[in-house]
């Protein structure tokens, strides 16, 4: 961005930034310690967690808590089974969202305003839980994926985000690509998605993350254990009131290995890693890429 | 009128393919949004388990009638106002705030670094960052409370208290979801070109002047947007964060709407009195987003459309 | 000769008509049930010996396992029963969903089932058992072999050797060891951060406390009515009740109870216990075993948790049954089936199938006796480091499809045709308690007391909610020390105007008085 060197700066100037560093950093640091905790304790063996003495820093580290992840019941399948929500849920949110933000975003569309209308309209009167799971099952789709990701096709907040940052194409590359003859289609996806690959990332990063969080439509639409997403999971063990049920019961083994709180520690950044392995990559696009609005000149 | 038709014709043709797809996806609005619809208006019947769905009677407006002679209700909507507009004017700034002095930040890495770092309490889902915040404020073994004693307070039993649970709710909220807005203003930030900061350096704009004038204006349009959205949400608190949070010592001041919803639902289900309560905060959000966004409109000419 | 042909035809018509008739039903679909429980976390069902059982019995039947998760049942139970898509054969919490689903024509009436094929469900239950499904003069649910039923006053013996204190017997006398226990540092570390006793999220798991004034919240906070002057009448708004909310504030007031547990969940209470907090607990005799044996492991050597009689007070003595709140639903589809599958896993046979496997609590040992009798873990393997016995009772835990098999329940065996057998399963279950556990159930058997209100009433799922959550929130102001009379007076003036005499009507009208 352009500005002056620091050093050209007036002294108030130079004041604020410095402030702004200070303020930044503290805050930063506020941020991450609740993940920072969470990570340590699924490191720590149980009694030191027991004991309340896991704060930052995992005491006695061990690597069981993830040993026991990998053997329990239910949870590798549960994360087969959020990756493939994921992957494909996300794919048919991009394209259903580009699929509708590209006519809404042209001026040209007939019957634009209504169109919009009503796509915002649903965006303020959420649908219930209840008729939704009714039609779900009149259309056949309990327990199966596609009760995830169809009926959750499109979130109109970030097709909204596609749509405003679709507006912002300049008119002229439109007209000349129908010059040469190109149909809608070919516009839509050799022009605009090319052009908007900071959005979509952005956008495909919100959806990313809403489909792997899923949770209260993946309780109440999936009926076998075998279907269950990871949320669904690692919630119902969160929740396990019986705590003592499952403490290591040997005192060598309470000073070493990992109990309840540990493994439900462990199973929580499980469940995150994907997702924060992906964002950094998608990172370097936001900071281009969200206009839901804009300036020029 | 013939006329509009035949010009509506015309458009059509013009732009079949277009329209095409945007009514085949219209369908898929009408299939997953606007068939479920059809469960709302138990909001105007007495749904009664030994009659179903069709034949319980019509009562109108008694639901609602019955929801605004309620004491409870006026009690958990003071709540939810309060919280929310606490929420607005605290939470909603800060991400605004952020922005601004991470766009002024000169060491890309130090931004990027923050950029990230405030990004990931986002991830964290409200079940366990609850159970994390409950540890720090413990008044026994809770870090803040070890903070204040070393200071030579006493300790504050935080969570069970009416005077700072309201405060609570309101910080992590910000702590939380901050980052994400940020990224969302920074991402508008990027979109103002070079020049305009070149040509105000070269007109002698100071740094102060320069965000007045350039940056603020920059995000103008994403703030509108947002702020019109969020007081369509006023009568939503977050669920799950009061959810967890709340215990019987904060009823008074931290039961909303969408928790005592939540209670009447558990019992069996009483349907029609649960619909009746999400219509009446559907359509407050409604009129909330259609009026102000029709007021910042005609000052900013910024909106929603 | 035609009318020969004709009439013989007509027989070989007739006969083969039959014949196809009969094959055709013995080549019947199967039938299909599906089965909802709600399972301990994800736990291998599908694959458990249980389950096996049940398909080896019932090759008519194919099962289809459906859990519901414990923490969305709230958001389960509503959406089934608003789709009118509820499972064959459901367990849930009767005490919620009863008359609605009673209304709603969701759930079939027992009776002809339990007369037909239920005769070993029948005579399975315990005394007053079946009442806790029973509404309208018909039987809907059958109530769960409810293991943990009883519930004792618990002490530190090793903390009152060391201060050298007698056992408590009155309230003042509790009060006077609860003093000792918060400051005279009992567990020896030098510091002051041991407490008399605990709550759970405010006046929770403390019943013994409330029923020294012949009052009660009742497990979990659910309820608990008593009959006085031949009617059934609430616990919750008589004024004893403000009288043992006073005397748990003053308590609260001197520090005697952990000031957190008023907000505290079920983690952050347990972890109290495990870090050697507290003194006084009230909890299941069942589980002292594991608890004395994680205190001693974690480093407290004389670590004696041990049951009492509750404390005597004003006007009583006593402590909190659980009840039945959970039960089992049939839907009407295939009632007689699924009532004839269930009742097999109540019968000797069951027993011998699964292995011993499908006890509400208890596991037995992965290998049978030499008589193929299942053979489960004694008081003394179960305290034992270096047994297997916890790994064992995870896996057993986690495969059940539902729970009608206790060897605690002295009726399980009552129509078995094998009495050697019945006398081994009770002498198993005598091998399984220790002498702690023996001795609170004693005590438990003794002073447990059990709500009136054995259903819920079509008035409860319109205010009863709104009334607990009020409860809570008054017993919290007062026990923290606001104005109790003000916070009294508002309670009951709540209580009258939102719903409380509508219960109590309906109660004595559906619920009477025997």
């Amino acid at each position: 961005m352009a500005r002056p060197g620091f050093r050209k700066y007036l002294p108030a100037e130079k004041l604020f930034v410095v402030l702004a560093y200070g303020f930044l950093a503290v805050f930063a640091a506020a941020c991450p310690f609740p993940f920072l905790n969470v990570l340590a304790k699924s490191f720590s063996p149980e009694f030191y967690i027991q004991q309340g003495k896991v704060w930052l820093w995992p005491v006695h580290p061990t690597l069981n808590g993830y040993e026991k992840i990998l053997e329990a019941q239910g949870i590798l399948l549960g994360f087969r089974n959020s990756l493939i929500v994921a992957v494909v849920g996300t794919t048919v949110n991009l394209v259903m969202s580009s699929l509708i933000a590209y006519p809404l975003s042209r001026r040209r569309l007939p019957l634009r305003r209504t169109y919009v209308t009503l796509v915002v309209f649903t965006m303020l009167f959420p649908t219930g839980i209840i008729p939704m799971y009714i039609l779900v099952k009149s259309l056949g789709m309990i327990n199966s994926m596609t009760s995830l990701i169809l009926p959750y096709a499109i979130t109109t907040f970030n097709m909204i985000i596609v749509k405003n940052y679709f507006q912002t194409v300049p008119d002229s590359l439109e007209e000349s690509a129908f010059i040469d003859g190109a149909g809608e289609l070919t516009i839509l996806f050799r022009i605009f998605i090319p052009l908007s690959k900071p959005v979509l990332a952005a956008v495909g990063l919100f959806y990313l993350i809403s489909n792997w969080n899923i949770f209260m439509p993946a309780v109440l639409f999936l009926t076998s254990p075998s279907k269950y997403t990871i949320q669904v999971v690692l919630r119902d063990i969160l929740t396990q009131h019986m705590l003592e049920d499952q403490l290591p019961f040997d005192k060598g083994a309470l000073m070493s290995k990992a109990g309840p709180e540990a493994i439900q520690a462990a199973v929580t950044i499980a469940a995150m890693i994907p997702v924060l392995a992906v964002y950094p990559f998608l990172q370097r696009y936001f900071t281009r890429g969200i206009m839901i609005g804009s300036v020029k000149g | 009128m013939t006329e509009k038709w035949a010009a509506f014709t015309r458009q059509v043709r013009k732009n079949r393919l277009l329209f095409l797809m945007a009514t085949a996806v219209l369908v898929w609005y009408a299939v997953f949004r606007y068939v479920p619809y059809w469960w709302n208006i138990i909001a105007f019947k007495d749904f009664q388990w030994g009659l179903g769905f069709q034949n319980s009677p019509w009562i109108g407006l008694g639901n609602f009638r019955a929801l605004f002679r309620d004491p409870e209700f006026y009690k958990v909507l003071r709540n939810t106002l309060v919280i929310s507009g606490l929420k607005l004017a605290v939470s909603f700034p800060f991400p605004i705030l952020l922005a601004i002095l991470l766009n002024e930040v000169f060491h890309a890495a130090f931004r990027k670094t923050v950029q990230t770092v405030i990004f990931i309490p986002f991830f964290i889902s409200w079940v366990i960052y609850a159970s994390i915040l409950s540890a720090i404020l413990s008044p026994s073994s809770g870090m803040l409370n070890f903070l204040i004693s070393s200071l030579g307070g006493k300790p504050i039993y935080f969570l069970a208290s009416e005077a700072w649970f309201r405060a609570i709710l309101v910080i992590s909220d910000l702590l939380k979801n901050s980052g994400y807005y940020t990224v969302i203003y920074l991402a508008a930030l990027a979109g103002v070109d070079e020049e305009v900061y070149e040509a105000a350096i070269c007109d002698g704009a100071n740094l102060f002047q320069r965000i007045r004038h350039i940056t603020l204006p920059g995000i103008a349009p994403v703030i509108t947007i947002l702020f019109i959205l969020k007081l369509g949400q006023i009568l939503t608190v977050d669920f799950e964060q009061v959810y967890i949070l709340y215990n019987p010592m904060v009823y008074s001041v931290g039961d909303v709407i969408d928790t005592f919803n939540y209670r009447q639902g558990i019992q069996g289900g009483r349907f029609s009195y649960t619909t009746a309560l999400g219509l009446f905060n559907s359509t407050i959000g409604f009129i909330m987003v259609l009026s102000s966004n029709w007021v910042l409109q005609k000052l900013t000419d910024n909106g929603l459309w | 000769m035609k009318k020969l042909t004709c009439l013989s035809l007509c027989l070989f018509l007739l006969s083969s008509a039959f014949l196809f008739a009969g094959g055709g039903a013995e080549t019947k679909q199967k039938v299909s049930l599906r089965i909802a429980g709600i399972p301990e976390a994800t736990g291998n069902v599908e694959g458990s010996v249980f389950m096996a059982s049940l398909k080896t019995k019932f090759p008519d039947v194919e099962f289809k396992w459906e859990p519901m998760l414990y923490s969305a049942i709230n958001e389960k139970m509503p959406v089934l029963m608003a789709s009118g898509d509820l499972p064959d054969i459901l367990q849930g919490n009767v005490q919620t969903y009863l008359p609605q689903l009673v209304a709603g024509n969701l759930i079939a009436p027992l009776d002809e089932a339990l007369a037909k094929v239920g005769k070993d469900i029948v005579a399975n239950q315990r005394d007053g058992q079946l009442a806790f499904g029973q509404y309208g003069g018909k039987q809907y649910a059958i109530a769960n072999q409810y293991l943990l039923k009883y519930f004792a006053q618990m002490i530190r013996m090793d903390w009152l050797e060391k201060l050298g204190l007698k056992v408590p017997v009155t309230m003042d006398e509790f009060r006077e060891v609860a003093r000792a226990f918060t400051l005279k540092d009992p567990d020896g570390n030098g510091k002051q951060d041991t407490y008399g006793t605990s709550f759970r999220q405010n006046v929770n798991f403390i019943d013994s406390f409330f029923h020294a004034y012949g009052v009660a919240p009742g497990h979990h906070q659910a309820g608990m009515w008593r009959v006085r002057g031949g009617k059934q009448t609430n616990d919750w708004v008589q004024p004893q009740m403000k009288e043992a909310l006073l005397n748990l504030a003053s308590w609260y007031k001197e520090g005697l109870i952990a000031p957190e547990s008023l907000t505290y969940d079920w983690n952050n209470w347990w972890a109290q216990y495990l870090q050697n907090k507290v003194g006084m607990w009230y909890h299941q005799p069942a589980r002292l075993p594991e608890m004395n044996a994680t205190l001693k492991k974690a480093g407290v050597e004389n670590a004696k948790m041990w049951p009492i009689d509750p404390p005597k007070g004003p006007y009583g003595q006593g402590t909190t049954n659980e009840g039945q709140p959970w039960g089992t639903f049939f839907a009407p589809k295939n009632v007689m089936k699924a009532v004839e599958v269930f009742n097999y896993t109540y019968t000797q046979d069951f027993y011998l199938a699964s292995k011993g496997q499908g006890d509400a609590y208890y596991a037995p040992k992965a290998e049978v006796g030499a008589n193929g009798w299942p053979v489960f873990y004694t008081a003394a393997e179960m305290a034992d480091a270096t047994s297997n016995y916890e790994t064992r009772r995870k896996e057993i835990m986690y495969s059940k499809v539902w729970t009608s098999f206790s060897i605690e329940n002295p009726s399980q065996t009552k129509n078995w045709a094998n009495r050697d057998l019945a006398a081994n399963v009770s002498q198993q279950y005598k091998n399984t308690q220790g002498p702690e556990t023996t001795a609170g159930n004693l005590l438990a058997d003794k002073w447990a007391m059990t709500t009136t209100k054995t259903v819920p009433v079509p008035a409860d799922a319109k205010y009863f909610v709104n009334l607990q959550t009020k409860f809570r929130e008054m017993a919290s102001q007062i026990v923290s020390g606001k104005n109790a009379d003000q916070v009294w007076n508002d309670w009951i003036a709540f209580y009258n105007a939102n719903g409380g005499p509508e219960i109590e009507a309906e109660v004595n009208k559906l619920i009477p008085v025997k």
